[in-house]
């Protein structure tokens, strides 16, 4: 436990000594629908849920035969107009149950990322049940060297870019002098010991045997490539 | 000569807690606790400042919530009540602790500040302090910064848009409602921001919100300046960055200020050391102990053997502090200054609970800090962003990195197995909204209120506050609570409009309980 302004001593809440007549009644996880969710925890660390109507299930594993195997494929879709197949690269989780959640390791900062929920059957094609939304993840890095651009802003909100230059040499040594040397390489390796120690880890042990499967590099096979190793398997990489 | 600025922000905010179904309720006390120890500790040193002519700038958010409940009479009376208590059992400590006299002076400065708090709160500012921090903004002391609706933790809610926009158009609303005048600037709820969130900050007629140190150093253009000015995002709202050293010197566990062995503890309370039938009274009456406020002790070390606290010492160490904070700003800012031939400027945002509530002596540490800066040096100006940009409207363009202030610096306090279960939820509840605001346009008067209810709803149950207590390890089981509570009431409004069997008893119900933002239009959240 940590010290938080939340904290008034008591051993306790009201939630364990008071009656309420408006009874908190716990909440059903089921809403009924199709829906796949990805969410961005770090730069590198997301984590997904989803829920497939039992119908839904059936139909797929009616239509495509039932030894297909309940999937979430993720796809890397930095910069594009994603159309189910020109992703850079994907790779797929083997789930088990129709409601769930998962977290996922992946490799790079700066990416978007898509997830679909669906079966990938014994011929190996993947049908679709939902897709999520494109999420972005944050940067953990400082971008490469470029323009600089200035912007004049008037006290009534009007723009004016007013002048382009370059990002020198110069100027990399006086961030150098403005952050402190130690605080400049940190920033520079793009340090900031995000994963190691983190919470998440501590609480979920499964995750630490994701890790060690992440590890495996995500290359090496073809869009078309069936995923089929647990709990993760790397994917197709594209362009 | 003036070689650059010290902007320091308070960021003061609590979730929205109120119960009228209880004539006490435990949670409620964060409010009363703050409102002792850092809100009037903070108004008293402001008027201080203000009478004795010293010239000093200083930013605060009032989140919606905290300001809510400010203005709430239910919780204004319940302040007074408990107030009247706490004057009461000082009145009994004094008396009690007469032949001890390391104790002793203690309980008279607890009766002489429980009944300034009274002053202050009953009859100098009517009830509703927010008119204080009012006045000290007239007078251009304090800029007010606002904050989404609920303080809701937006990168995480970012899949439905609307919803994001309605959090932001609530806070602003809310806020100008209040004040009487627009928000120049917002405290994003956990300093939590991602690219593109700017936009609908624009929309809404912002002008600048704060960043964590790596979002800006990791935005998409180097930053020629670090976090010593401000950036534009290509919006046109600036982004001003925190400054990592002063922040340190501040809230670190380790080697901060609050931790000074002089200082009071915050842990050893009257509420748990005395006999349990003479506090009885001054506690929960269900006799749940619980703290009081009344502390004796020093931190003094690790151990449990602690020395009766000083106050004159306590007193003179954080004049020491406020001159070393000082020193150090003079210096970084002098080095600053040199190397960039321009004036930096210096974000320092902090909790503004922190300031009393968690280190009683930090009011007394800006009172000299603000007093040293005026009369003792040349080189810090404090000011305010907003101030900032009148004199400086050109700036650096890129957009800051995806960030929040949290441990570890992302999201991983607001998202990880302890909470995670609540956002299928949350997101649900947002996609519900929007198709309900799309689907009714006109109408009658009870199924307005229905709507206008499910919103609030959906408003108070997005607050960060929630998931953060679920993985802070304190008081869970009330944030679970709540989350189920809202969802749950939301969820029953959103079947019974659809199902044409609105139950408006239990609309009123949840109107009489979840009575945030009366005026709030579900409209917000239409798309079509």
């Amino acid at each position: 436990m940590t010290l938080t302004k939340y904290d008034i001593g008591a051993h306790t809440t009201s939630v364990e000594y008071a009656y309420d007549p408006m009874k908190t009644e716990e909440l059903s996880p089921l809403y009924y629908i199709d829906r796949v969710v990805m969410l961005p925890i770090d730069p590198k660390f997301a984590f997904a849920y989803w829920e497939v109507k039992e119908d839904t299930l059936n139909h797929f594993f009616q239509m495509h035969g039932y030894d297909s195997k309940l999937t979430l494929r993720i796809y890397d879709v930095t910069d594009i107009d994603f159309d189910g197949y020109n992703s850079h690269e994907w790779w797929d989780v083997e789930i088990y149950n129709r409601l769930g959640t998962w977290y996922l390791r992946h490799f790079r900062s700066d990416r978007s990322l898509i997830v679909d929920i669906g079966v990938v059957s014994t011929d190996g094609n993947f049908h679709v049940m939902a897709r999520s939304k494109s999420i972005y993840f944050p940067r953990d890095h400082m971008v490469a060297p470029g323009k600089i651009l200035w912007m004049l802003v008037d006290e009534f909100g009007n723009k004016v870019i007013s002048e382009i230059e370059d990002y020198t040499d110069e100027d990399l040594r006086l961030l150098r002098k403005i952050l402190g040397e130690d605080r400049f390489k940190l920033f520079m390796k793009g340090g900031l010991d995000v994963f190691l120690g983190g919470s998440v880890w501590g609480r979920l042990p499964i995750i630490e045997n994701f890790i060690d499967l992440a590890k495996i590099p995500s290359s090496g096979k073809l869009l078309s490539s069936p995923g089929s190793s647990w709990p993760t398997s790397p994917g197709g990489k594209r362009g | 000569m003036d070689k650059g600025y010290l902007s320091l922000v308070l960021h003061a905010h609590l979730p929205y807690v109120r119960h009228p179904e209880y004539e006490h309720f435990l949670e409620e006390d964060w409010l009363y606790e703050a409102i002792t120890e850092t809100y009037i500790p903070l108004i008293n040193v402001f008027d201080s400042l203000i009478n004795d002519g010293i010239d000093f700038r200083i930013t605060m958010t009032l989140t919606p919530t905290l300001i809510s409940m400010l203005h709430d009479p239910l919780l204004q009376n319940r302040y007074l009540r408990h107030i009247n208590m706490l004057i009461d059992l000082s009145y009994k400590e004094v008396e009690r602790t007469k032949y001890q006299p390391e104790f002793h002076h203690l309980a008279l400065m607890y009766r002489d500040m429980f009944l300034n708090c009274r002053y202050v709160f009953e009859e100098k500012y009517g009830k509703n302090i927010v008119n204080a921090f009012k006045k000290f903004a007239q007078l251009g002391k304090l800029e007010i910064v606002t904050c989404t609706a609920t303080h809701a933790f937006l990168p995480l809610l970012q899949l439905n848009e609307q919803a994001v926009k309605a959090q932001v158009y609530m806070g602003v609303k809310y806020y100008t409602d209040v004040f009487g005048w627009a928000p120049k600037g917002i405290w994003l709820g956990e300093c939590a921001y991602y690219p593109g969130l700017d936009r609908i900050l624009a929309d809404n007629g912002l002008r600048f919100f704060f960043v964590d140190t790596h979002g800006m150093i990791y935005a998409d253009s180097r930053p020629k300046y670090g976090v010593y000015a401000p950036i534009y995002c290509p919006s046109g709202v600036a982004a001003f960055g925190r400054d990592p050293e002063s922040s340190h010197q501040v809230w670190s566990a380790e080697t901060g200020y609050p931790g000074d062995p002089v200082y009071r503890d915050f842990y050893r309370d009257a509420g748990f050391d005395l006999d349990f039938n003479y506090i009885a009274p001054y506690i929960h009456p269900d006799g749940i102990r619980k703290m009081t406020g009344v502390k004796y002790h020093a931190i003094t070390g690790k151990s449990d053997n602690k020395r009766p606290y000083n106050p004159h010492v306590a007193y003179e160490k954080a004049g020491d502090h406020a001159a070393n904070f000082m020193f150090n700003r003079e210096k970084q800012i002098d080095h600053l200054f040199n190397v960039m031939k321009k004036k930096p400027i210096v974000v320092a945002p902090y909790d503004a609970e922190l300031y009393g509530h968690w280190w009683f002596e930090g009011p007394m540490f800006l009172n000299h800090l603000f007093r040293k800066i005026a009369t003792m040096q040349n080189t810090i100006k404090t000011t305010t962003p907003w101030e900032y940009l009148r004199k400086y409207p050109k700036n650096q363009m890129a957009t800051p990195a995806g960030s929040s202030w949290g441990n570890k610096g992302y999201y991983e306090v607001w998202l990880n197995s302890s909470n995670d279960w609540i956002y299928p939820h949350l997101h649900m509840m947002a996609d519900r909204m929007v198709e309900l605001a799309n689907s009714y346009s006109d109408p009658d008067s009870n199924l307005m209120r229905a709507l206008n209810q499910a919103a609030r709803e959906l408003l108070l149950a997005q607050s960060s506050d929630w998931p953060f207590i679920m993985n802070s390890g304190t008081m869970v089981e009330y944030a679970c609570k709540r989350i189920k509570d809202h969802v749950n009431r939301f969820n029953k409004i959103y079947e019974g409009i659809k199902s044409y069997k609105l139950d408006m008893d239990y609309v009123a119900k949840c109107e009489e309980r979840d009575n945030i933002f009366p005026h709030v239009d579900y409209r917000i959240y239409r798309t079509l």
